[in-house]
């Protein structure tokens, strides 16, 4: 009974499990934790005060709000974008691959004022889409191109090894059955590229909360209108104020832990329902 | 249904996968396509599907021109060698597919009966609620099968389809498939590169190599009567004789070989460079009797008496030096004529077929 007679194949569970604990407590759990701690220096009322300010709520309504609907953006765009890579050949294919991956290796700060130079009513892009009354930089159409630019890679490179392992012949199948073209990608692609898809748009979501650098140039930062959470514990930073900072920090950690473990979850269903986690 | 293809060419880059195929498949037949591989049996058979275009040339279903006809159009099953099942999809899903996705589609309950009677069919029934990854290989391509005739396809194509099986299971799976085929009676052509599933499952055979037609006939024609050096090289083991052609034999250095006289044979110009053929089992060995130079001299190099026939290997000496022989007889004959290793004996045949020597492509 003291020892298992049921061993493993690869051995160093214990070992392994331990390790994977210490290193996730020292770089992750601590830190954060300290977060919390931090924040329960005020009392319930001065914290639900200070997370519940107008300001700080229309903050958070845009850092959320904007963020999913970035990150669903990607997973349409970047799967298109994975498909092209994937599927087809064309002139300068290796150097639209590279250029994916761009966002990731940019400094956000460069990412920001790039952007708001292109953006801006007398840049390229900002002066004609202003012409048609669109105001782009330094409003939340800024702030979700910012966010659309930075987490495009994340779904781009978890779509794209699934959809190389992808088997033609799955479509050659569907169309010999007599799927049409829709209902092959519908009923056969989607499902299958569906968790890839989740665990994309999860990570692109997360980055997106996170972002501060390349926000801050094209946002404008107008209060109720287009200020990012981020920039919220910044300001409370930058008057001393670190418990209210923490205490938002703290609420957007849980805020954004909670829609993790939704889509963690989401995922964990389509693969049972396919078939996968039996 | 019928197929016909007319005049098919399809090249991929220089390579030339089909050259000017025409071929007819009857209806209600199940044909093999064979040969060994990139001869464009595949090539062909997706072509016939619709899963890939000709350069040149037509195919035509039931006398109607398909060539433009969409795959999804064609009606036509095809079972791959990989299967192909949509892993995400329990086994009864998979076989709904083809009526799920039906302009009209079909109510639910007629959908279960169809697809249950499927199942039956392919005796998997118990497996409709199992995902693809938890069947067997055999399994597998069962279900492809019965997912494509779910849509009552007019012909049934079949690539490969016991590939990538273990020997066992790709034997069973022969037998019944052909068990199928009576049942059903839907024309059929798949594609194999093993001689022995396509003589012992095909109604009709079609020997292919690098992009031609090589042969078409019945399993016994095609083996009994091979037209060309590649039929023969490909449908079975073969001992080959180079020599000399000489009225009524081959001259092999300075031994002769005797043959009975066909059309081909008459054809040959004396002292033309020939190629003869002899199976293994049409060969005599004799020993020590004093029948000078009749038969090609030999040195028997192993003898290998496991099964019913013993196979033994031998080496040429004199003419045919440096070639390999393989014959099989019967284990009473290599006791009777006290056959061992390294003995000297010669072989006789009892059945040759000569080709003339330039056209000889073997496999």
């Amino acid at each position: 009974m003291a020892t298992s007679r049921h061993s493993n194949v690869l051995p160093g569970f214990n070992l392994a499990l331990g390790y994977t604990l210490v290193y996730l407590s020292l770089i992750v759990l601590i830190p954060l934790a300290a977060v919390f701690i931090k924040s329960t220096s005020l009392s319930a009322a001065e914290f639900w005060n200070v997370v519940t300010a107008p300001r700080v709520v229309a903050s958070y309504k845009i850092s959320f709000g904007l963020s999913l609907l970035a990150a669903a953006i990607n997973v349409v765009f970047g799967l298109m974008l994975a498909w092209a890579l994937v599927r087809y050949s064309f002139p300068g294919k290796k150097l639209v691959d590279a250029l994916v991956d761009l966002p990731f290796a940019l400094p956000t700060a460069v990412t920001g004022i790039a952007l708001t130079a292109i953006y801006a009513g007398n840049g390229w892009l900002g002066k004609p889409l202003e012409a048609i009354g669109l105001k782009v930089a330094y409003s939340p159409p800024g702030i979700l191109v910012a966010l659309i630019f930075i987490g495009l890679p994340f779904v781009v490179r978890t779509v794209q090894p699934i959809l190389e392992d992808l088997d033609t012949e799955l479509e050659e199948a569907a169309a010999s059955l007599g799927a049409r073209r829709w209902q092959t990608f519908r009923r056969v692609v989607l499902p299958i590229l569906l968790p890839a898809l989740l665990t994309g748009f999860a990570l692109a979501f997360a980055r997106a909360v996170g972002e501060y650098g390349s926000v801050i140039f094209i946002a404008g930062n107008m209060p109720f209108v287009s200020e990012i959470t981020p920039l919220m514990i910044i300001t409370k930073l930058e008057q001393y104020d670190y418990v209210g900072a923490t205490a938002i920090a703290a609420v957007m950690l849980v805020l954004s832990f909670f829609l993790l473990l939704v889509i963690n979850l989401l995922q964990a269903w389509t693969a049972r329902r396919t078939g996968r986690n039996r | 249904m019928s197929i016909e293809v007319r005049n098919i060419n399809k090249q991929f880059g220089n390579f030339v996968a089909l050259d000017d195929v025409s071929l007819d498949f009857p209806t209600g037949q199940l044909v093999a396509l064979l040969g060994p591989s990139g001869c464009g049996k595949t090539t062909l058979l997706r072509i016939i599907a619709g899963l890939e275009s000709a350069d040149q040339g037509h195919v035509l279903l039931e006398g109607e021109d398909a060539s433009n006809t969409h795959v999804r159009e064609r009606q036509v099953g095809f079972v791959f060698q990989h299967y192909a099942l949509f892993r995400h999809m329990s086994v009864f899903e998979n076989v709904a597919f083809g009526l799920r996705v039906k302009a009209r589609k079909p109510p639910e309950a007629e959908i279960r009966k169809k697809v249950h009677a499927l199942l039956d069919l392919v005796q998997l029934d118990w497996l409709a609620d199992r995902f693809p990854a938890q069947l067997s290989g055999g399994q597998r391509q069962r279900i492809a099968l019965a997912r494509a005739l779910a849509v009552e396809p007019r012909v049934l194509l079949l690539d490969e389809p016991f590939g990538a099986l273990d020997a066992k299971v790709r034997k069973e799976l022969r037998r019944w498939l052909r068990q199928l085929h009576d049942e059903l009676h839907i024309t059929s052509i798949f594609v194999t590169h093993d001689q022995e599933e396509a003589l012992e499952v095909a109604d009709r055979v079609v020997l292919m190599n690098r992009g031609r037609v090589e042969q078409i006939g019945s399993p016994e024609e095609v083996y009994q009567h091979p037209a060309t050096p590649f039929v023969y090289g490909f449908l079975g083991a073969v001992n080959y004789f180079h020599g000399r052609a000489e009225e009524g034999r081959v001259r092999v250095g300075e031994d002769l070989l005797h043959h009975e006289t066909d059309a081909l044979t008459e054809s040959l110009a004396p002292g033309a460079s020939v190629v003869a053929f002899v199976r293994p089992h049409e060969l005599d060995v004799l020993v020590g009797e004093d029948i000078g130079n009749i038969g090609v001299a030999a040195r028997i190099s192993r003898i290998l008496a496991f099964g019913v026939t013993a196979r033994i290997e031998l080496e040429g000496i004199n003419g045919a030096t440096g070639q390999h022989f393989e014959v099989e007889i019967t284990r009473e004959q290599v006791e009777q004529q006290g056959l061992s290793e390294g003995l000297e004996v010669r072989l006789v045949p009892s059945r040759l077929k000569v080709f003339e020597h330039n056209t000889t492509e073997t496999s």
